[in-house]
């Protein structure tokens, strides 16, 4: 991985790796169960609890580390999801060509007209938004970006010197698909993974933040819900240690994911950083 | 007037940090691109100033994908993120009303805010095109 | 400094809509006569977290909603804050002595807001015209026990009851909305009628405009009302996110606390305030566990009850959750305090006592942990429908329950999807809400008595000693005879524990005084409002009580 180098990419993938961690190790590194009333309730932050406690008196530092989990869940998953089945859709679209080709793409435009977040919302009050309807849904609605980029290539490669040549010594389609073209689509999948991936985690925390997640499971969104439902929380200082850790969390886990995609750009695009304006 | 202004100086500026990212990526890009043109040597062997080319000359153009940009942003933004920063700042704009009538199941008023939403980004998005071929007429055949 | 935080949260929170420019209304004016001050009548600005319907009799929602439409229709009495009944479209009215018939003498000087004079045939009409409707469960106001309401004379009505039920001056007279006839005769459907040509009241405010969208209403005082020009110029109601915030920013000139309760954090800033004024009542309002009975299995089970009762700590909720602004859920429903409170079984906090009572039940336990399972081999898992915005509650009742191995799920609903789930018997269990345990106790007999088939019942629940004394102390005319009926529903309930009352949660109110300062909770909650501080009363006469107007200056 030569784009790893990158010093941007660097970065994502050092946040990343941290947030996984903290996901893996939660239990062990968690100071108190994030369930537990483990102190008076809304105490500021101390040496016991070191982002203090909520309405309830659970461990806020505790939830931020165990709120990684859903997070990375979703986002990790949903992204699997879009790339899964844009991957399928594009590679196929792009090598069978013709008719399929057409109805597929008309499809990925249907697709790619839907308000989002508005159809988000409606399927998480109406069926509830556990993880596997988020990842589900949110990987559905994105596997159309990921279809056509994979397509675009998919139609390049594929009169490739080598893929022809692949294809004239009797290789089968699948052994093409295999040895020749998920490689060379290698960046493109990682890319689109890591960019679906921070949609993902933004769409699963904006939905546990509007009430609509999944309220059994702690997760940072849900943290920011429970908050800014606390009258008086604007006019005490309790949102600096009950809001804005949240809220970092967040944007971290977010970066994480675009630094890493960004990072990983300029190599189908080497014109966006090298050139001097 | 004012009071408008007010309350939306917030919410707007939200919104505005959140979409100002894309179109600085591909204007970059299309400077980039747009300063590697034959129109710009044929300038400069005119004697045109540095700042005139880019500015006058390099920028007009990688301008043209900024205009489709908007259109796809606007439609990203109404139909999107404001359901959050209307949320936050209690802003009553449609994306709070549709969050609001999912929660009384209120399907009429559901259907209207889709259709409303529908309508806007397909009048952007038309807007959008009729004004890129006035700037572009490369792109009417 | 205070106005620098006002300024900020002005900012900050952007109320929109409802929040004037930061420092255009700086307190510290209010009672000079100039521009900037209120000079005359006030106008009171209000916030609420969302729509209550449109204020017509037929399509307002809940407690709220029944507020706002009390301020465009009269009924014939209402109370003051010293909660008497006050004769108001009536000027005074005879109790038979049966207890069956009432007649009801009509104020003559009484119009309409379209000019057209009152009469009792549009009083009578009205009773009829309820009683021919089908309403939603969320319009509080409903006659019952009335089975014939006759015009004798152009003021004079007699109303005959099916039942000689003692609460019908409270919770008929004074609450059931008159309506014209010459307006609603032609209306077929009354729950479909949103237009606002229809809200001819003679109420003491008319409506100047109603956004459904914006949950915004904006009321403005007749001055032709029948008991004179109301105290209260104008009353603004904008849809507020959080309204003691917006109060705090200057965007509204009141605010309650919500209905869920409040720690005493977020009402600091009022008490230390002077230019505030904090109004609180405890045990009007009451947040109780509904177990749907009629799902059989656990939920008609008695142990199964009792043992939820067991294992969820109700004292910690009120602390934990409230920070002591309340009082923990008495299992004989009736707060303490309340003036026909009995002390019942309580079920103090006890997992070990409740795992025994379980395992007595034949509730099995395969592993001595997780999850246990009904005789017939269920998993005691249920569904819990809760309100959007009561999570840590929820939080709570979940984590002690699911130690004795009862585990809920909780789906959040929207204020009006929870209460009409409620009134439909669509749920397995809810934590739901009662605004009227602080009024008359025959509030039990709606909610326990079978026959009573009333909005906030319990489903499949019937105890045919219970219905008895429920009808008993309803003709009970007698009040030690009455209260002495009463406590034994409380011990009957208190043992079946067909519902649970979690938390009674305090109430706050906190108001601007330069604004408006005769705010006042009114004891037994006017007309079927709940326990809320906007009686209309005291917008129209300025006062706690009494009928006589304040003066503008005053």
């Amino acid at each position: 991985m030569k784009q790893l180098r990158e010093p941007m990419a660097l970065l994502g993938a050092a946040l990343l790796s941290l947030l996984v961690l903290v996901a893996v190790l939660a239990p062990v590194i968690a100071p108190y169960d994030p369930r537990d009333a483990v102190g008076p309730s809304l105490q500021a932050p101390t040496f016991a609890h070191l982002l203090g406690t909520n309405d309830l008196g659970q461990d806020i530092f505790s939830q931020i580390l165990w709120g990684t989990r859903p997070s990375l869940l979703v986002g990790v998953g949903a992204a699997t999801v879009a790339v899964g089945v844009g991957i399928a859709v594009g590679v196929g679209a792009g090598l069978r060509g013709g008719l399929a080709d057409t109805v597929a793409m008309r499809v990925v435009d249907v697709f790619l007209a839907l308000p989002v977040l508005p159809l988000l919302v409606l399927i998480a009050a109406l069926v509830g938004a556990g993880r596997a309807t988020l990842v589900l849904v949110i990987g559905l609605v994105r596997w159309p970006e990921v279809a056509r980029l994979t397509r675009g290539q998919t139609l390049s490669l594929r009169c490739r010197g080598y893929v022809e040549a692949s294809r004239e010594f009797g290789g089968g389609l699948g052994y093409v698909v295999r040895r020749h073209l998920l490689p060379a689509l290698g960046p493109l999948i990682t890319s689109s993974f890591v960019n679906v991936g921070a949609i993902a985690v933004l769409m699963e925390a904006g939905l546990a933040f509007l009430g609509l997640g999944d309220t059994t499971v702690i997760s940072w969104g849900l943290m920011l819900n429970r908050a800014l439902l606390f009258p008086g929380l604007y006019y005490s200082a309790l949102w600096t240690w009950w809001v804005l850790p949240a809220g970092f969390a967040i944007s971290l886990a977010v970066l994480g994911f675009t630094f890493l995609g960004v990072g990983l750009e300029p190599r189908f695009n080497p014109g966006w950083r090298r050139t001097k304006l | 007037m004012a009071d408008i202004a007010h309350h939306l100086f917030l919410p707007a500026t939200v919104m505005a940090l959140q979409f100002a990212g894309f179109p600085y990526l591909v204007m970059r890009a299309g400077m980039v691109s747009e300063l590697g043109s034959d129109y710009l040597v044929l300038g400069r062997a005119k004697g045109l100033s540095d700042r005139r080319l880019k500015y006058r000359y390099a920028a007009r153009n990688a301008l043209l994908p900024i205009v489709n940009l908007t259109g796809v942003q606007l439609g990203l933004a109404v139909s999107g993120v404001v359901i959050f920063v209307e949320t936050v700042f209690a802003y009553p704009g449609l994306g709070r009303l549709l969050f609001e009538a999912v929660g009384f199941q209120d399907y009429p008023t559901l259907q209207g805010c889709f259709l409303v939403l529908a309508l806007l980004v397909v009048g952007v998005n038309f807007l959008v095109d009729a004004a890129v071929a006035r700037l572009d007429p490369r792109t009417v055949t | 400094m205070v106005m620098d935080r006002r300024t900020f949260l002005t900012a900050a929170l952007g109320t929109a809509g409802v929040l004037a420019l930061g420092g255009c209304d700086d307190p510290d004016t209010a009672g000079d006569a100039g521009p900037s001050g209120p000079v005359g009548r006030p106008t009171i600005r209000l916030g609420a977290p969302q729509d209550f319907g449109f204020p017509s009799p037929f399509t307002y929602l809940a407690g709220p909603g029944y507020t706002r439409m009390s301020l465009l229709y009269d009924t014939l009495l209402w109370k003051d804050g010293s909660g008497q009944l006050l004769p108001w479209l009536a000027s005074r009215y005879e109790r038979s002595d049966d207890g069956r018939r009432y007649t009801f003498e009509l104020r003559d000087d009484v119009a309409w807001s379209d000019g057209v004079p009152l009469t009792a045939e549009d009083v009578a009409f009205t009773f009829g015209y309820f009683a021919a409707q089908t309403l939603s469960p969320t319009v509080l106001a409903q006659p019952n026990f009335v089975s014939e309401v006759r015009a004798t004379g152009d003021h004079t009505i007699e109303m005959t009851l099916d039942v000689a039920a003692v609460t019908f001056p409270e919770v008929i007279a004074a609450a059931i909305p008159i309506i014209p006839r010459h307006v609603w005769s032609n209306v077929a459907e009354a729950s479909k009628a949103q237009d606002p040509a229809v809200l001819v009241g003679t109420g003491p405010y008319r409506l100047e405009s109603y956004d459904r969208a914006q949950a915004s209403y904006l009321f403005a005082a007749r001055d032709d009302y029948f008991l004179g020009r109301p105290y209260v110029e104008r009353i603004e109601i904008t849809a507020v996110g959080n309204e003691l915030t917006a109060l705090l920013a200057g965007g509204i000139d009141a605010a309650g606390s919500a209905v869920t309760g409040v720690q005493p954090v977020a009402l600091g800033p009022f008490r230390d305030d002077p230019s505030y004024g904090l109004i609180e009542e405890t045990g009007g309002f009451a947040i109780p566990l509904y177990f749907n009975h009629s799902r059989g299995g656990a939920m008609a089970d008695v142990v199964f009850r009792r043992a939820c009762a067991l294992a969820i700590d109700r004292p910690n909720i009120v602390e934990r959750l409230l920070g002591g602004n309340g009082l923990p859920g008495n299992p004989g429903y009736l707060p303490p305090g309340h003036p026909f409170h009995v002390e019942v079984e309580q079920y103090p906090f006890d997992l070990e006592a409740a795992n025994q009572l379980l395992d007595s039940g034949g509730y099995t336990r395969p592993g001595g942990t997780g999850l246990r399972q009904a005789p017939d081999g269920t998993p005691l898992r249920f569904a819990v429908s809760v309100l959007n915005s009561l999570p840590a509650v929820v939080e709570l009742v979940l984590a002690t329950l699911s130690e004795v191995g009862i585990e809920l799920v909780p789906e959040s609903l929207s204020l009006p999807a929870l209460l009409g789930a409620r009134a439909r018997g669509d749920y397995e269990m809810t934590i739901n809400f009662d605004g009227g345990v602080g009024a008359d106790p025959d509030s039990m007999r709606r909610v326990y008595s079978a026959p009573a088939g009333g909005s906030t019942g319990v489903p499949g629940y019937a105890n045919p000693e219970l219905d008895d004394l429920a009808q008993r102390q309803l003709v009970t005319p007698d009040q030690a005879e009455r209260r002495a009926l009463i406590a034994r529903m409380q011990e009957i309930v208190a043992l079946d524990v067909p519902l649970l009352p979690l938390y009674y949660p305090t109430l706050y109110h906190a108001f601007d005084k330069s604004v408006f300062d005769a705010w006042y909770f009114t004891p037994g909650n006017a007309g079927v409002a709940g326990p809320f501080p906007y009686n209309k009363h005291a917008f129209i006469t300025g006062r706690i009580s009494g009928l006589d107007i304040r003066p503008v200056g005053d």
